[in-house]
């Protein structure tokens, strides 16, 4: 055994992909599960075309979408959370641009009493007024919590430039928008897009007979209703360039550079993808390289791609101290220019490449991140073969296709330079 | 259930081992019997600063990163103030480049100044974001040394100050390794897809010949039993609303009264039907959040409220109204009911814990840390066995008044 010489690798497996099967329900609703008999929980996600796109005023979807958890004719909102502690079950509420989700996890044993609880919120609530005036406030507090921290206040200012404040994508709100939510809109707009028609349940983990029945039997119920279009936005992007948020007792600052990413479904995705690990989507990345590793000015730096339904966006974020947010900037563009002018070398693209292959056996280890991932991709009407195609294209990708990607799609002139510090 | 096997090496080193089939993966933890407990109470925050020059290079391999990324595999590692754990998750079949790549590093570390002076500033910059850039965040720098005068959890992980890490020497690192990061100090766990005969084999032969550093540690200062009610005020601070931090003195995590304790936070606060939840959050309005939690700490840890207020409400009736839900814990009777709720929970959370196989890894280690790693399978029966007059005699016990910290965290007026 010689110290010296790396063991030998084995190339890495291509993922084995689930199967997963579909049932539609006389109602419309759409049921996708994928059962592995060997673990004893499963996972249920309810999901409706409710996200904040549709939306009358700021806040009212996830509000919404909150207070399913609050109260139906039959229960009240702690009987509900009584009913789920005791059978050890967790539910979670995430509410999206267009989407929002009724999260289950449950020990199948508890399965008929776990989702017979859900299935009574989403038909059944109420929305009390007390129960709405304690969760605003405390969604009131935490905003203003968040709004002390310069990463956060970076954030919002990008999405705010790049997309408008009238776009449902920058999620801009007002402290005021809090006072105007009330019962009667909350439950109008529930009223209006909770509905079998463009319902889907995502099923995963243990996923027995008794558990599709259950599903069945409760879920048949949902009223379907016609839904209305999806309303059209305009995006109004700010001009690119230098912009500053002044937070004077700040520490560190927060440093955002930004502008339009790739689209998944657009045929550069995944060569972008690798692009952005080379500069700052891995641990060893050259921002973490140099920001980090050689002149220790962070904690952490990181870039990454984000694709949604009607646009994308690419960011660089980190947080440095006061003086050195100038320092970090140049440092970024640095590598971004290079990028645009050498070819990546052979060595770190294979590497980038081999990581890139392991993240995406990770992604889609077990059946609980299958259906995750599944769940995403049904968004772009697509399935998880999506991923066959990307390592086709990882193996496809090569020095040249980086450069002119980063050509393309780094153009520093379309950037916003964001920071927000003293 | 996790079947697992285990075995000591000639060296000192324990290797636990869980065969998982579900997962084309392994993951390959080491966790090192040396925590911020263990510093000098003049260099504090040395464990974790160590933690980041383990990415530094050893002996035969320069680059740590490179080759855990370039066979699809993904690291990280954390501290506490009893231990410090590196984990490798890698496709199973390239599972010896994980066991190479640990075995040289606990052989030997690449001391160099470059990499010292690159990660102090790392450090520097993580304590800033963690503690003075983040809402709240130095609450703890001040709880922890009212609550400890002794004992080492007197100071967090990060450290007591900055200064100390910017003190930090070669020397002292040296010292630091050669001490505490060898086998016979260290505990090796594998959970996946690999048979635990090829796992003792491979381990065997890359960790094998490392020798055993013999180092006898510092007993540790145990805290002597608190005598008076503390209290401190911090005022003026940069945030929307008052907080509230309430620390009793509990038991240690193997004893009985870590798993009595755990249950009473449990009914006190562990889901939107707990009692602090229920009376102070909706009924009373005078918390956005409340939570009541054990640090779990291998020495006597503590039994913790906290708490945000409202706007408007005074912070002398928030801690009223805190110590009269303790003293209805006390004195009024808990039903079967919600002791049943809470060890429900308890099962449900372990069951879920067993899914993924790094978190087994883990947990594995961390129970061998304690003395009996059969633990990861018995610790749901040591919960259940939890009974209404252990919780009423713990309670008693615990929430004393000359047991208690109070820590009041005023918004700037």
């Amino acid at each position: 055994m010689d110290r010296n010489i790396a063991p030998q690798l084995t190339d890495i497996c291509s993922p084995n992909l689930l199967a997963y099967q579909t049932i539609k329900l006389s109602n419309g609703i759409e049921i996708i599960y994928l059962n592995d008999p060997d673990q004893e929980v499963f996972k249920m996600d309810v999901v409706f075309d409710s996200g904040s796109y549709y939306q009358p005023a700021p806040l009212v979807a996830s509000t919404m979408l909150s207070m399913i958890n609050e109260g139906t004719s039959e229960f009240t909102s702690t009987e509900i959370a009584e009913y789920f502690d005791f059978h050890g079950a967790y539910v979670g509420f995430s509410s999206g641009f267009h989407k929002s989700e009724i999260s289950l996890i449950s020990l199948t044993r508890y399965a008929p009493e776990t989702i017979k609880m859900i299935s009574e919120m989403i038909t059944g609530s109420i929305f009390p007024k007390k129960e709405m005036e304690i969760l605003v406030r405390n969604k009131r507090q935490q905003h203003l919590i968040n709004e002390e921290k310069t990463s956060y206040l970076a954030r919002k200012e990008f999405s705010l430039l790049f997309f408008g404040k009238n776009h449902p994508y920058s999620n801009y709100f007002e402290l005021s928008d809090f006072d105007n939510l009330n019962p009667t809109i909350l439950k109008n707009f529930y009223n209006a897009r909770i509905s079998a028609n463009g319902c889907k349940i995502i099923l995963c983990g243990n996923v027995n007979d008794i558990i599709l029945k259950t599903v069945e039997k409760y879920f048949s119920n949902l009223e379907s209703k016609p839904l209305t279009e999806e309303p059209i936005y305009y995006f109004e992007s700010s001009s690119p360039g230098t912009y500053k948020v002044l937070k004077d007792d700040a520490v560190q600052t927060s440093v955002r550079i930004g502008k339009k990413g790739v689209h998944i479904l657009d045929e550069d995705y995944t060569h972008f993808q690798i692009l952005n690990m080379v500069l700052g989507g891995y641990f060893g990345s050259r921002l973490m390289s140099n920001i980090r590793e050689e002149k220790g000015l962070t904690y952490g730096i990181s870039s990454f791609n984000v694709s949604m339904l009607h646009s994308s966006y690419w960011n660089v974020a980190t947080d440095v101290n006061s003086d050195k947010a100038e320092l970090t900037i140049e440092e970024c563009t640095k590598e971004i220019r290079k990028l645009q002018n050498e070819p990546v070398p052979e060595e770190e693209l294979n590497l980038v490449k081999s990581y890139f292959n392991g993240e995406l056996l990770r992604e889609l280890d077990g059946v609980f991140s299958q259906a995750d991932a599944l769940k995403h991709k049904m968004n772009y009407n697509l399935d998880n073969s999506f991923y066959l195609k990307v390592i086709e294209e990882i193996k496809k990708c090569n020095p040249q296709n980086l450069r002119d990607l980063a050509n393309k799609y780094l153009n520093i002139d379309e950037m916003y330079f964001i920071t927000c510090g003293k | 259930m996790i079947n697992y096997t285990r075995h000591v090496l000639d060296n000192g080193l324990t290797l636990i081992c869980n065969t998982d089939k579900g997962t084309p993966f392994v993951s390959v933890n080491i966790l090192y019997k040396v925590g911020a407990k263990n510093e000098n109470p003049e260099k504090t925050g040395f464990a974790h600063l160590f933690e980041h020059l383990m990415f530094g290079g050893s002996k035969h391999i320069p680059d740590f990163d490179y080759h855990v990324q370039k066979a699809g595999g993904e690291n990280n590692a954390f501290t506490t103030n009893d231990y410090t754990n590196y984990y490798i998750t890698i496709p199973a079949n390239n599972i010896e480049t994980a066991l190479w790549l640990e075995s040289d590093r606990m052989l030997e570390l690449d001391f160099s100044q470059t990499s010292l002076d690159v990660q102090k500033n790392v450090v520097i910059e993580e304590f800033k974001q963690r503690y003075y850039n983040n809402p709240y965040g130095d609450i703890w720098l001040r709880l922890r040394p009212l609550a400890y005068k002794v004992h080492p959890y007197l100071w967090p992980t990060i450290g007591k100050k900055i200064e100390h890490i910017e003190n930090a020497t070669l020397e002292d690192v040296k010292d630091f390794f050669n001490c505490f990061y060898a086998p016979d100090n260290a505990i090796i766990s594998i959970s996946g897809n690999i048979k635990d005969s090829d796992a003792l084999e491979l381990v065997k032969k890359w960790f094998g010949d490392i020798p055993p550093a013999n180092h006898k540690k510092k007993e540790l200062l145990q805290e002597p039993k608190q005598t008076e009610f503390r209290k401190i005020v911090m005022e003026n601070n940069k945030v929307p609303a008052d907080a509230i931090y309430i620390a009793y003195h509990m038991g240690s995590r193997d004893s009985d009264n870590f798993y009595i304790s755990d249950i009473i936070s449990d009914i006190l606060s562990n889901g939107q039907s707990s009692r602090l939840y229920v009376n102070l959050i909706k009924n009373s309005k005078l918390f956005s959040e409340i939570d009541a939690y054990v640090t779990g700490d291998v020495d006597p840890g503590l039994f913790v409220f906290s708490g945000k207020l409202l706007e408007g409400v005074d912070i002398k009736d928030a801690e009223n109204a805190i110590r009269a839900e303790i003293d209805k814990f006390i004195h009024n009777s808990i039903s079967e009911r919600e002791l049943q709720k809470v060890i429900n929970k308890t099962d449900a959370r372990i069951a879920y814990s067993e899914i993924n196989y790094q978190g087994k890894a883990t947990n594995l280690a961390f129970f061998e840390l304690l003395g009996n790693v059969d633990l990861i399978n018995s610790e749901a029966e040591k919960y259940r066995n939890v009974s209404l007059v252990d919780i009423k005699n713990t309670a008693e016990e615990l929430f004393r008044i000359e047991n208690c910290s109070t820590l009041w965290y005023l918004k700037e007026k």
